[in-house]
């Protein structure tokens, strides 16, 4: 049998192997990384922890994982697709030694610092620096497609491990994980490839030529880079960085409180509010690839901003209409559809950020630059959740951060149409001005 | 509300963990929806999470066998 590494026999284009690939590294580790809920009653009954200690090996898993992005995106710049690879086999045996744990100190090292932190390695973040040297003209697309495998992930293997801790046990469950992710390893061995010119190929499969003769797009974008911190000293970045900052508030905003919003604020039962957020976890993948898509055809930044306008629109119609006093939307129904808006638009804010970046940036530091606009993100989704809860001791409800979540929308939508794309993409360069519709 | 709760309020957007209670409804749900033992639900979602990489592989192979009768091709042949 011919290594796929060193095939290159025509048909397909390669690179949607390694879109396969990366949607399934993403699949299991977000997948498993879900079902680290479906643990804490059975571990706590075992071992006697109430909830908070294992929330701690959850938080601090949180923390290095984020922080640590950066750093493993920069590894990702420098050593490429090998860096996705080893940290994959870390996260399956960490998962798998978990079964071992006996005592809390041990979860906290294991799961909330080794693995996290070979998490930040085998990221979503890294697999999209990858399949930006694979794909221009589909480049959000791919993205779109890989986001939507890390949804998917959650809602296959979340149920898969709550049944298997009923037919067996958590260890056996932690072993079975494990395994599960170690699945991805030679897939990723086999498949993941640096760029398409190591297979003698073109971004696309597009034909070999002259530098960007094939798709008419140039490769190489007017503010290219290999620094992060030379990214950091220009506007596009800030303009899609802060906005970004505004997607952690809202979606973790959202992930902390909605439950308790629609059960204090609106009214409704703890099993409809829960129905309800798992809605909106369910529309994710469908809104991730649909953008993804849309963006290969129009103006990256227009979508990006009408991401974030359609959003915070999803709060105004959240809280407005039973301030006036309507009642069809102050009811279940105006709920029901702001889960279904918001949830089209939770995670579709990925792939246009990042192929925005590739495309102003380039791609040879890619993964640190995206890294430490998720710290953005983090930060601003940890700061939103602490004051949601200030503001909502001090009043008495959640009205008041949902509406300031719901105006920085808002702001960001304008950020995010104020970027200069026709000016610093790579799309628009030696490109008919009439190429992308929409700009 | 403590600072590691906050931390843990990525639940769901970036892969972090799920909250149990939010865990336990769907398993209610999914158990008054489909009325399968535990076992059955395992196999199933294993199987189609083994077949992905399987498919994969499979396609590629499939593939790869395609297009080389069309390089021995007695065309090509000298």
């Amino acid at each position: 049998m011919t290594s796929p590494a060193n095939n290159t026999n025509p048909g397909i284009y390669y690179g949607w192997y390694v879109v396969a690939t990366c949607f399934f590294i993403a699949m299991v580790t977000t997948g498993a990384r879900g079902a680290m809920g479906i643990f804490v009653i059975p571990m706590s009954e075992e071992f006697e922890w109430n909830r908070s200690t294992i929330s701690i090996a959850g938080a601090l898993g949180t923390l290095f994982n984020g922080m640590a992005q950066p750093f493993f995106g920069r590894w990702f710049d420098r050593q490429g697709s090998k860096v996705i690879i080893v940290n994959l086999v870390i996260v399956a045996l960490g998962t798998a030694l978990l079964s071992l744990t006996f005592h809390y100190l041990f979860l906290m090292f294991l799961f909330g610092v080794v693995t996290s932190m070979a998490l930040s390695g085998a990221s979503l973040n890294n697999a999209s620096a990858l399949l930006a040297r694979w794909f221009l003209r589909k480049r959000a697309t791919v993205l779109g497609l890989i986001s939507g495998g890390a949804s998917t992930g959650s809602l296959v293997l979340v149920p898969f491990g709550i049944y298997l801790i009923q037919a067996t046990n958590w260890r056996i469950t932690w072993v079975a994980l494990g395994m599960i992710i170690f699945l991805a390893a030679p897939l990723a061995l086999a498949f993941l490839q640096d760029s398409p010119a190591k297979r003698g190929l073109r971004p696309d499969g597009d034909a070999a030529g002259p530098e960007g003769a094939a798709s008419g797009l140039s490769s190489i974008p007017p503010l290219d880079t290999d620094r992060w911190r030379e990214s950091f000293r220009s506007l596009p970045i800030w303009q899609v960085s802060v906005p970004f900052f505004v997607c952690g508030a809202t979606t973790f905003l959202l992930a902390f409180h909605f439950v308790a919003f629609a059960q204090e604020d609106r009214g409704l039962s703890p099993t409809m509010a829960g129905a309800i957020f798992a809605v909106m976890g369910g529309m994710n993948a469908l809104g991730s690839i649909g953008a993804g898509m849309l963006s290969d055809r129009f103006s990256r930044k227009n979508l990006l901003a009408l991401v974030y306008f359609t959003r915070g629109s999803a709060y105004m119609l959240l809280l407005v209409p039973p301030l006036l006093g309507i009642p069809f939307l102050s009811g279940d129904a105006g709920v029901w559809i702001f889960a279904v808006v918001a949830g089209l638009s939770w995670i579709a804010t990925n792939p246009l950020s990042v192929s925005l970046t590739a495309d102003v940036y380039g791609l040879r530091a890619l993964g640190a630059i995206t890294g430490v606009s998720f710290v953005f993100h983090q930060v601003g989704g940890a700061g939103a959740v602490l004051l949601a809860g200030f503001l909502n001791d001090v009043t008495g409800s959640y009205t008041v951060p949902f509406l300031a979540a719901g105006s920085m929308l808002f702001v960001a939508a304008a950020c995010a149409f104020s970027i200069n794309e026709r000016k610093y993409s790579v799309r628009y360069q030696a490109q008919p001005a009439s190429a992308f519709a929409g700009d | 509300m403590s600072a590691w709760a906050i931390l843990l309020s990525a639940a769901g957007h970036h892969g972090e963990a799920a909250d149990p209670d939010l865990l336990e409804w769907i398993k209610g749900f999914l158990d008054h929806a489909f009325d399968l033992g535990p076992w059955t639900v395992v196999a199933v979602l294993g199987l189609l999470i083994v077949s992905i990489p399987v498919s994969i592989s499979a396609f590629y192979l499939w593939q790869q066998r395609r297009s080389r009768p069309k390089a021995d091709s007695p065309e090509d042949r000298p």
